[in-house]
């Protein structure tokens, strides 16, 4: 649908006509690429095809402009500007957008502009981009703006040639590129550049190339990468993903409002006050919006006060993320049947724990709390252990005298080390080595079970006073080495008061696994606190999805 | 009449050593995407580890070619004897394989031995140096040769890891890849045998890995020869081979060698581990 015809000079001033051809240009250039652009994306979830969400917008620009009302440049920006406002997709197309606002406005009355005139879009554009967000950051498709806006202006101011004016917006917009990981540390993280700055620049180089008569072909392009970094390899730091995946929930909306007399700073005030990722842009008589929240209802009907409604998409990016999720535990799924089993049978209670324990290879014997096994019930998972020699990790003082007696009465060779908590437990299968017998192996795992300290955060199930401490029933309790440390304070505060009495400090490794009763949110809000409490310590946060202790702590 | 001794830059021998015990060493080539740059010479160490930490994509190393230990053996042969070479195991390179073809290519008097000291980095180097101990006592090629051999059998190369990330990247695991299962993060410990990777055990904090580091140190003494090894971490190495030089007999210093390109590929950066020969008593 994109065709352009390549090779020719175009010197302003320009018609519309040459507009349209321009930024056909760019859009070419940007669909030879838009995997790339895809991959660079640092969001995993909603806003994951950067790419796609620009390419299509210019599509929507592009296709309004070719049954623009003439041929001038003032009809076709206009054109431009409603298909880019209507067809605006995700974050990185509603930004894109800004650039034919800022055209429309600068060719107004004008049958044909000159470079100066795009030299003030460009301006222009870059403005109603910092508008068109909440809470601008820098090291974004803003930073690439506002160095092409720049460049383009001074060089509109002495150089005398549009083709000077656009190679030193595309050379500006390249260099801004390139220093967006300096910029923003999310993008420094995952060792790749801001995915829709570099598509701004794409779009820009199309268009320089177009007026320039520069006829490379569009999959020939001097891409700005981080050093090192190889286009055909370049992809967001799978680590990164997981640490990220949480930060975007709810359900991505956006909608269409056509009214009169709109308010849109208001409109974007709102927007960024009730969620997150906003992004508002258009003018007085239409305005499209952008934004993450979990109550799209409630956003829609203040919408709805306001004028009329229309073009709503509501996404949830739970059920994205779950999808993600899914295709994350079908991959572990894979690397689990690459594990070597070993002769352990390990007792736990909560998904994720049970994988630390599968991980290593071990047999996991679902059990805990208020679920103590029988020895008959040990016994037969030992049978299950497909080995003739067996350690068992009972993981719970409840759980260690069946599991004794269960090693007395099997046929196989049992032995227990005596783990009463699962940090004891995981660092004791940590010393398993398949190379040691079954007696040396027993002796080592029971040295590093005792080299570890546990702490647990739960709710008190009865009223009590304890190791001089009160509690009531259903407060919060956090107990260290199972001694009852502090009551009643909040999750975090409960967390920071077992550290401290822990004395944890440099060089100590704190690991945090959070249970059922919290949410993963929850979970990195806390881990986040206690990081900036206790700078030096290494904390390390994982899902163990145990019943009843929001947090199981494992400090070593 | 002497027998000259010969190593490979893999074996990460520091200059000083090399030239207090008359060693040559040949440099051989990392290559990042299509660059190639000879270890040592054209790419610092510390230059290199920066770029591993920056690249998604892992360097490879290759060997210097038969032509290179042609004109390395050539320019060395007068007034020797003979020549002993020894290199990174056959098992992980075709050094050897470089070094015997040079060797016959090589117009010289004296002849030419190759030993594949079945060690990689610095544990090659003892090797190599056990050798040139010999050799600097004027012991003949078949002396020089045989305490090669006998130091080959006395030798034990082991690290701690501070990631898995680079062994897995690099494909080189070996006989450890059952740590590869792992969910938590650990500090991987691994050990060379026969030119194998294999587990040595895994960590949760470098500060246990550094105990355990000492403790097997331990299990393997009395030592004639003792080597610290590091990726980045010179200091901590340094208080390291103090704090093992009681192991060594009186008056014996500790080695301290910088982990370069060929084996620092596979470790990663601040990778620390331990290359010693056992006593022969033991």
């Amino acid at each position: 649908m994109l065709d352009t015809v390549q090779g020719i000079n175009l010197p302003s001033p320009w018609s519309g006509d040459a507009l349209l051809e321009m930024f056909t240009s760019g859009a070419h250039i940007l669909e030879s690429h838009v995997n790339l652009v895809n991959r660079l994306n640092v969001f995993p979830v909603q806003d994951g095809d950067t790419g796609i969400n620009m390419l299509l917008t210019l599509r929507d620009t592009l296709a309004e402009a070719r049954s623009a009302d003439g041929d001038t440049a003032e009809a076709v920006a206009n054109a431009m500007w409603d298909g880019a406002c209507m067809g605006a997709k995700g974050n990185g197309g509603s930004i894109v957008s800004q650039l034919f606002k800022g055209m429309a406005e600068a060719f107004d009355g004008k049958a044909v502009v000159d470079f100066e005139d795009f030299a003030a879009a460009l301006r222009l554009a870059k403005g109603h981009a910092y508008n068109a967000i909440g809470n601008p950051v820098e090291g974004t498709m803003l930073t690439v703006f506002t160095y092409a806006a720049d460049a383009a202006t001074q060089s509109a101011a002495t150089d005398s040639s549009a083709d000077d004016m656009l190679a030193s917006a595309a050379r500006a917009a390249r260099d801004a590129v390139i220093l967006t990981p300096t910029l923003l540390p999310r993008l420094r993280e995952a060792g790749v550049v801001d995915s829709g700055g570099l598509g701004l620049w794409m779009i820009l180089e199309g268009v320089r190339r177009c007026v320039a008569g520069d006829d490379a072909a569009p999959d020939e392009l001097d891409i700005p990468l981080p050093e090192g970094v190889d286009s055909s390899e370049v992809g967001v730091a799978l680590e990164f993903l997981d640490l990220t995946e949480d930060e975007e929930y709810g359900n991505c909306t956006q909608f269409v409002i056509r009214g009169e007399a709109l308010d849109i700073d208001a409109l974007r005030a709102e927007m960024t006050a009730r969620g997150r990722s906003a992004v508002v842009i258009g003018d007085n008589a239409l305005i499209k919006v952008h934004v993450h929240t979990e109550t799209p209802d409630a956003i829609l009907d203040y919408a709805r006060s306001l004028g009329s409604v229309s073009r709503v998409s509501v996404e949830n990016m739970d059920e994205q993320r779950e999808r993600l999720a899914a295709k994350q535990r079908q991959q572990t799924e894979e690397t689990l049947s690459q594990v070597i089993p070993i002769p352990v049978l390990a007792v736990a209670w909560g998904d994720g724990l049970e994988a630390v324990f599968r991980h290593e290879g071990a047999s996991v014997m679902v059990a805990g709390d208020t679920m103590n096994p029988s020895v008959r019930q040990i016994l037969d998972a030992v049978e299950e252990v497909p080995s003739e020699n067996v350690i068992i990790l009972p993981n719970n003082g409840n759980i260690l005298p069946a599991a004794q007696q269960a090693a007395e009465a099997a046929d196989k060779t049992v032995r227990v080390v005596p783990t009463t908590t699962i940090p004891q437990g995981i660092a004791a299968i940590l010393e398993f080595h398949p190379y040691r017998g079954m007696d040396d192996n027993t002796a080592e795992m029971e040295g590093a079970a005792q080299d570890v300290r546990t702490a647990e955060v739960t709710r008190s199930a009865r009223s009590v006073t304890l190791d001089g401490i009160a509690a009531e029933e259903g407060q919060l309790i956090g107990l260290f080495e199972r001694q009852l440390v502090v009551a009643g304070e909040g999750l975090t505060d409960t967390t920071l008061a077992i550290l401290r009495s822990a004395d944890v400090g440099e060089g100590d490794l704190v690991t945090l696994y959070h249970g059922e009763p919290i949410t993963e949110a929850e979970g990195i809000e806390v881990v986040k606190k206690a990081q900036s409490a206790f700078p030096l310590v290494d904390l390390q946060h994982y899902y163990g999805g145990q019943p009843y202790y929001h947090f199981i702590i494992s400090i070593e | 009449m002497s027998v000259k001794i010969v190593t490979d830059s893999t074996s990460d021998m520091p200059s000083d050593i090399a030239d207090q015990f008359g060693i040559s060493v040949i440099p051989q080539k990392v290559i990042f995407g299509t660059e190639e740059l000879r270890d040592g010479i054209d790419i610092t160490i510390d230059d290199f580890y920066r770029r591993l930490e920056a690249s998604n994509t892992l360097p490879t190393t290759s060997q210097a070619s038969p032509g290179e230990f042609k004109e390395l053996y050539e320019s060395i042969a007068t007034g020797a004897d003979a020549i002993v070479s020894v290199h990174v195991s056959a098992a992980l390179s075709g050094t050897t394989n470089s070094a015997r073809s040079g060797g016959q290519q090589a117009n010289i008097e004296c002849s030419v031995e190759v030993v594949d000291s079945r060690q990689a980095g610095m544990g090659a180097g003892l090797v190599a140096i056990a050798a040139a101990r010999v050799a600097q006592s004027g012991g003949d090629l078949r002396q020089v040769v045989s305490a090669a051999e006998d130091a080959i059998e006395r030798c034990e190369t082991y690290v701690l890891l501070d990631t898995l990330e680079y062994l897995q990247k690099g494909g080189r695991i070996g006989k450890a890849r059952a740590m590869l299962g792992t969910l938590l993060s650990i500090k991987p410990m691994i050990i060379l045998r026969d030119g194998v990777v294999q587990e040595l055990g895994k960590e949760r904090t470098h500060r246990k890995g550094m105990v355990r580091l000492r403790r097997v140190t331990e299990e393997f003494a009395p030592l004639d020869e003792l080597c610290v090894v590091h990726t980045t971490t010179p200091d901590e190495a340094r208080a390291f081979a103090e704090q093992l030089r009681p192991l060594l007999p009186e008056g014996k210093e500790p080695l301290l060698a910088q982990i370069g390109s060929a084996v620092g590929t596979y470790t990663g950066p601040s990778a620390l581990g331990v290359c010693l020969l056992r006593s022969a008593a033991k």
